[in-house]
């Protein structure tokens, strides 16, 4: 991976476990009969596995860029999982969580 | 079919206790690229503070589903997410002695507003809880 620059990584790192986010939350809102059974969910293995895979990359990623950099890509997995929600399990925000999560956004700028 | 999975609360409680290990896990993350030499499954394996990193990514796995149980997972992410942001920023500052500059402090401010707006909004429950 040493071709590829530390930010890519760190990308790749953050839309991975925001796919992974929405494997868990799929899992995780139907009924189950045992809490066992809702960890053993194939969407919950999944979701495991694309979090998982996040660290790694993340991991590479510290090496050179400091840890409070790379918190720039919490807020744009917020922004992906925000997207994913929406268009999979039809998750709808009311204006005023639409103008706090515009804020949450805006404040990342802070940290580039 | 009944839901084993308890209740709101819980899931609060579990939407806090994931923040904290998500800061956790930065610092531990931090202090396993300092001292990881090359990255491969052994190598990473072999690094306590790697192994120390999974388990709080692993606590957090089992967490986070129950947090998401009754939150949506937009608004648990969006609250989780500033949360550790801040919590990141203080450690990066106390144990790598990593500055907190005034652009830190005006993203920290605006982030702060925007969890105020989002908290404080009467929630719109989802399609999902609908049907």
């Amino acid at each position: 991976m040493s071709a590829l620059s530390p930010l890519a990584v760190a990308f790749a790192g953050s839309a991975s476990a925001a796919v992974g986010q929405l494997f868990l939350k799929l899992a995780a809102r139907r009924p189950a009969t045992s809490v066992a059974a809702m960890y053993l969910r194939p969407a919950m293995l999944a979701g495991y596995a694309m979090i998982l895979l996040s660290t790694v990359l993340n991991t590479w990623a510290y090496r050179t860029v400091p840890a409070k950099a790379i918190a720039v890509f919490l807020p744009l997995n917020l922004l992906m999982v925000v997207l994913l929600s929406a268009v999979f399990l039809r998750e709808r925000l009311t204006g005023r969580q639409c103008v706090g999560l515009a804020l949450i956004l805006a404040g990342t700028a802070g940290f580039a | 079919m009944v839901d084993a999975v308890p209740s709101k609360l819980l899931s609060r409680a579990c939407l806090a206790l994931s923040v904290g290990l998500l800061v956790l896990s930065a610092y531990l993350g931090k202090q396993a690229a300092l001292t990881t030499e090359q990255v491969s499954v052994s190598g990473l394996l072999g690094n306590p503070w790697y192994v120390a990193v999974l388990f709080c990514l692993g606590t957090h796995a089992l967490v986070w589903p129950l947090a998401l149980r009754t939150i949506p997972l937009s608004i648990a992410y969006a609250i989780a997410n500033p949360l550790s942001l801040l919590g990141i920023l203080v450690v990066a500052n106390r144990a790598f002695g990593e500055p907190i500059t005034g652009w830190n402090a005006a993203g920290l401010a605006l982030m702060v507003a925007g969890l105020w707006f989002l908290l404080s909004a009467p929630r719109r429950p989802p399609a999902e809880e609908n049907t």
